[in-house]
């Protein structure tokens, strides 16, 4: 190397963008020219020093901006893809064994459903979901509702309840923190938006006990007979019993105390 | 170790703190505090969390909140202890005001203005209503045995109630999530035409009265075991409105719920 | 990208997981104003979705991304040139440490305050080519490129860039 070379590459080897073969090299040419070390050692500290400029964090306001924006941008080009989107659910091996015929007709059903806007939008909001399933997108979503059911305000966690409902598969820890705030969020419509997230997974024998637990740790009558509901609907009759603590308590409200009795008569 | 003891006293130099202690001996003894907020061109935030009372709030040019709380005159004596005084905290940090109360067993009605600009996250009990007139901000409020009264509000708005009746009317809304939920009370909830949201609603024993375009959700039952007498949980009323936003859910037991566009 | 090119609009979201804190420190680091930096986040994102079709795999992402975050935020100083926004260093400072861990910071606070305040002094342009060669992935080839000039005249850029910083600051330090 010479003192050409090295000029052209102090700046790379000063910010660490030096294969490691010219990096050897770079030093050996500082380690026999102490003034270029010299040189070298100035731009170097200064440059570590650099590195303490730091930035904040983000907040998370951003990451919601740029959801909705995903979110809109997702809803626009619903419309042309929308023989895509049919396909993609016809691609299923069961389905694939059906005759073309009848394959081509399913196809027209579907688009003249569309045409004739006919077709429930939540419907199609099943479609994108099974289409666009994603681990990754899934991984980023579930950390957005792990985030947002942190925040103070109840409309983020309101929001954070909301962005559960989408995710097509969901781990352990969204339903941990989703029954956290079941069993601890200071506000009742939170609350009762988390039971009708986890009535999703109650396919799970977690979800269930877990739901089954929290009758007891329930002040809102509202919340209580939203469980009561639930435990119903899945016939759940390990939760008779905390039901009937709750109607023992004398602080529970009248109208759930018939709601609840009504829902034992049900369960037994 | 050193610097996080000054941290801490960084903290306290920055909050303002007020306790109100009013010991006279007037029957209805009645204290008026003005609290200024630390930035005056942001929004500000106002918290109270009230056991026995009434809060009544309303809007003023000034980028301050002024608190006035008044003792409540009783006709009998015997449920409550008469002698106790009024007495609370008031808080400022960052714009957050918050108000607590003493353990003190006196019902207090809250008279407070604060800027047009101003997030409310009210809470009462018992023995009065909650009224808001004005306001634009984010709404978290929860009544357990009065009415709650939103009026002229802008922004978006969480509200509950066991008993009594809610009733909100929007100048604007903000495309946040929002909710408003009673076990007996009526729910009428008016919203400008340009409103864009998804909205869910359900009256278990009640009606559902609406101008929207909404209706019963298809029939995607959660209950497989075909037994008899199941309930089915998930009769919500449904519906995408102008395009759709945020969602918006409506929940009471035993009263009807009107939702309602205006210009 | 090519999936994002392809319309598969899910994979956006990828992307912005993974780029959102180096182009937000970026912007930070150019205008020192949290809402601004993350408002220009954001449009860079949209502007990906409206210039995919320029985007070609020969090229680096990272040197696109940044590109489109160069221009936004070199827009946004030509913007606020005019208000003459003079930024509160102390105001940068404070913020700075409410979030970092308040202890470990404190051994260079005084250094740290003292390089802010010469990065202040540095020109726009000077700031900007030194932001960008904190990014070790990039060369100076494709620096040149974001900014708009040649690889050799870049190295020597940040060069200055650097020497000039490095002169203010013991400088400040003397006084």
């Amino acid at each position: 190397m010479d003192i050409k070379e090295y000029k052209e590459l102090m700046m790379d080897y000063v910010t660490g963008k030096l294969n490691e073969e010219k990096r050897v090299e770079f030093e050996h040419f500082i380690n026999t020219n102490p003034e270029s070390l010299k040189e070298i050692d100035h731009l170097r500290s200064i440059w570590k020093t650099t590195d303490e400029l730091d930035s904040p964090e983000p907040s998370i306001k951003m990451d919601e901006k740029f959801y909705s924006f995903l979110d809109s941008e997702r809803a626009t080009k619903r419309n042309p893809s929308i023989i895509k989107y049919v396909k993609s659910l016809l691609i299923f091996p069961d389905l694939n064994a059906i005759s073309g015929k009848l394959t081509y007709g399913v196809i027209v059903l579907f688009i003249g459903m569309f045409l004739g806007n006919k077709i429930d939008s939540n419907i199609f909001n099943g479609i994108q979901n099974s289409e666009n399933h994603n681990s990754e997108v899934e991984e980023v979503r579930s950390q957005l509702v792990l985030a947002l059911l942190e925040q103070p305000s109840a409309n983020k966690r309101l929001q954070a309840v909301d962005e559960a409902n989408k995710l097509v598969e969901v781990e352990e820890i969204v339903i941990n923190a989703l029954f956290k705030t079941l069993n601890n969020d200071p506000n009742t419509n939170v609350r009762l938006a988390t039971v009708e997230s986890l009535s999703n997974y109650v396919n799970l024998p977690t979800v269930r006990e877990g739901l089954v637990k929290s009758i007891i740790k329930q002040k809102s009558p509202l919340v209580q007979i939203a469980l009561a509901d639930l435990m119903v609907a899945i016939d759940e009759k390990k939760s008779i019993d905390s039901f009937k603590q709750l109607l023992n308590k004398k602080e529970v409200n009248e109208t759930a105390k018939q709601k609840i009795s009504q829902s034992i008569q049900y369960l037994l | 170790m050193r610097y996080s003891i000054i941290k801490t006293v960084l903290v306290l130099v920055s909050v303002f703190v007020i306790v109100i202690a009013e010991t006279s001996a007037q029957n209805n003894p009645q204290k008026t505090i003005v609290v200024p907020l630390s930035n005056p061109d942001q929004p500000g935030i106002f918290s109270l969390d009230l056991i026995s009372g009434k809060i009544h709030i309303t809007t003023h040019e000034r980028s301050n909140v002024v608190i006035n709380a008044q003792k409540r005159e009783l006709k009998t004596t015997t449920a409550f202890n008469n002698n106790d005084s009024l007495e609370f905290e008031v808080t400022e940090n960052n714009n957050k005001v918050v108000v607590e109360m003493n353990e003190s067993s006196i019902i207090t009605d809250f008279e407070i203005k604060v800027p047009k600009k101003c997030s409310l996250n009210l809470r009462l009990l018992n023995y009065g209503d909650i009224y808001v007139e004005g306001v634009n901000g984010e709404f978290e409020i929860s009544n357990e045995n009065g009415k709650i009264s939103l009026i002229n509000i802008s922004g978006s708005a969480i509200v509950d109630t066991i008993n009594e009746d809610i009733t909100v009317n929007f100048i604007e809304v903000a495309n946040n999530p929002m909710a408003f939920s009673s076990l007996n009370g009526n729910l009428d909830i008016t919203f400008p035409k340009n409103l864009q949201a998804n909205i869910r609603a359900k009256a278990d024993n009640g009606e559902v009265y609406t101008n929207l375009k909404i209706r019963k959700k298809p029939a995607i039952s959660k209950t497989v075991h075909s037994n008899t007498n199941r309930i089915n949980v998930e009769e919500w009323l449904e519906g995408v409105v102008n395009g759709g936003g945020s969602n918006i859910s409506f929940k009471s037991l035993n009263g009807n719920i009107t939702i309602n566009t205006k210009n | 990208m090519l999936k994002v090119k392809s319309g598969d609009i899910e994979k956006l979201g990828l992307l912005y997981e993974r780029y959102k804190k180096r182009l937000f420190s970026f912007f930070f680091q150019m205008n020192h104003n949290a809402a601004i930096s993350e408002d220009l986040v954001q449009n860079v994102f949209i502007k990906i979705l409206k210039y995919k079709d320029t985007y070609t795999d020969e090229r680096k992402f990272l040197a696109w991304i940044f590109q489109i975050a160069r221009n936004l935020s070199y827009d946004n100083f030509n913007k606020s040139k005019n208000k003459q926004n003079n930024i509160d260093l102390e105001k940068i400072t404070y913020k700075i440490d409410s979030i970092n861990n308040f202890e470990e910071k404190f051994a260079t606070k005084e250094d740290v305050t003292t390089l802010k305040i010469a990065m202040q002094k540095l020109t726009f342009e000077e700031r900007e080519i030194l932001t960008l060669s904190k990014l070790k992935e990039l060369k100076y080839s494709e620096i040149g490129e974001i900014i708009g000039c040649s690889e050799g005249s870049a190295r020597i850029r940040a060069h200055r860039a650097l020497n000039k910083l490095k002169i203010i600051f013991f400088k400040l330090e003397k006084r």
